[in-house]
């Protein structure tokens, strides 16, 4: 009888005097059912956080790509719209301005080949007194990734000239190809679609 | 031998309490972000339905022929929704069909550009640049119209429906 209740009292204290150097946790598990239970929940609860940081780490980088896209395609529409505005918006009295403003949203072949009607272009609207003010009804985008966009945008302008004084309305359906090139989207061709 | 045994429960309590309310915070934050992942899933998703019905519907209910008529445009009104299709029933059965009928009007539309204004989860606007070819008993020549044309498209029980369409 006393040798059974000393046994596990002794048994206890030398298995607890080396363990308690080395770590005071595992003593506390070793001779407590709730320090152990603690030690499984705190296991369970940074496997559960690890987890959870890394979905919300894959679900941010998902919704990244998402945002990019919405917000470049906000970008490329706002910057088409503009352009289209420009084209169609042209007085006599401020054409060169006009037309360099219309130029400087440019790139590539379409510069030049804008670029070089330029100066008879000024001519016209000069010898016709074309005043022109348009619009865009709607716009909206065709493609988009990082490098290049295509827009619509459906345009109304009113033209008056010598042979119009009253001004006449006009429709244009322009195709819009944009390119992305040093942090800011310039237009690389407009095709008015038949 | 107690004194750190009761120091170590206290540790892996406060160690407990920290992971736990880390645990809560990082649980919250993942479903946040799958809900924001997940919408815009559903709106890319959206992007291509709503392109690919417009494309589909828009040419159907601009196409017909006197003989025609009724039953295509009865058939194409099924892409629509709402207040619209009651009106769109409305028009082809006062004006479009008897007018068809009347003048032998055959036209036929083919969407030669589309695009997208405005894209949500469940609604899409559409931009689409739209030729139609019309001949008429009085004139048989073809006489081609390019129109632009601003679609409206919803996401229904039953797929997604054309719930606008107004020339711009």
């Amino acid at each position: 009888m006393a040798g059974s209740l000393v046994e596990p009292t002794d048994e206890v204290a030398t298995q607890d005097e080396p363990v308690e150097d080395s770590s005071a946790e595992s003593a506390s598990t070793a001779g407590d059912g709730a320090g152990r239970r603690l030690t499984v929940l705190c296991a369970l609860l940074l496997v559960l956080f690890v987890g959870a940081v890394a979905a919300a780490t894959v679900f941010t980088v998902q919704s990244r790509d998402g945002r990019e896209v919405t917000a470049r395609n906000d970008e490329v529409l706002s910057t088409a719209r503009a352009a289209a505005v420009n084209l169609v918006t042209l007085r006599y009295s401020s054409a060169r301005d006009d037309l360099d403003r219309i130029l400087a949203s440019t790139t590539g072949d379409f510069r030049n080949q804008f670029s070089d009607v330029s100066g008879s272009f000024e001519k016209v609207l000069g010898d016709g007194q074309v005043d022109s003010t348009g619009q865009v009804n709607e716009a909206g985008v065709v493609t988009s990734d990082e490098n290049a966009a295509t827009v619509l945008a459906a345009v109304t302008s009113t033209v008056k000239n010598t042979e119009a004084p009253d001004g006449e309305e006009r429709t244009y359906r322009m195709k819009i190809s944009l390119e992305h090139i040093d942090e800011s989207w310039l237009v690389s061709n407009v095709e008015f679609v038949a | 031998m107690r004194r750190p045994g009761r120091w170590s429960r206290r540790t892996a309590i406060v160690t407990a309490s920290v992971l736990g309310v880390l645990t809560v915070g990082a649980i919250a934050g993942a479903g946040w972000t799958w809900s924001e992942a997940r919408t815009d899933e559903q709106i890319s998703a959206a992007r291509i339905a709503a392109a690919a019905v417009a494309g589909e519907q828009v040419p159907r209910l601009l196409s017909y022929t006197p003989d025609t008529v009724d039953t295509a445009l009865a058939d194409a009104s099924d892409a629509l929704t709402g207040e619209f299709k009651d009106q769109f029933g409305e028009l082809s059965t006062t004006v479009i069909a008897p007018t068809s009928k009347d003048k032998g009007v055959v036209t036929d539309a083919v969407v030669v550009e589309s695009s997208i204004v405005d894209v949500d989860v469940d609604s899409a606007t559409l931009l689409m640049f739209v030729n139609q070819t019309t001949t008429t008993t009085a004139d048989p020549a073809p006489a081609l119209a390019g129109s632009r044309v601003v679609v409206s498209l919803v996401d229904t029980d039953q797929g997604w429906k054309i719930s606008d369409l107004h020339p711009v």
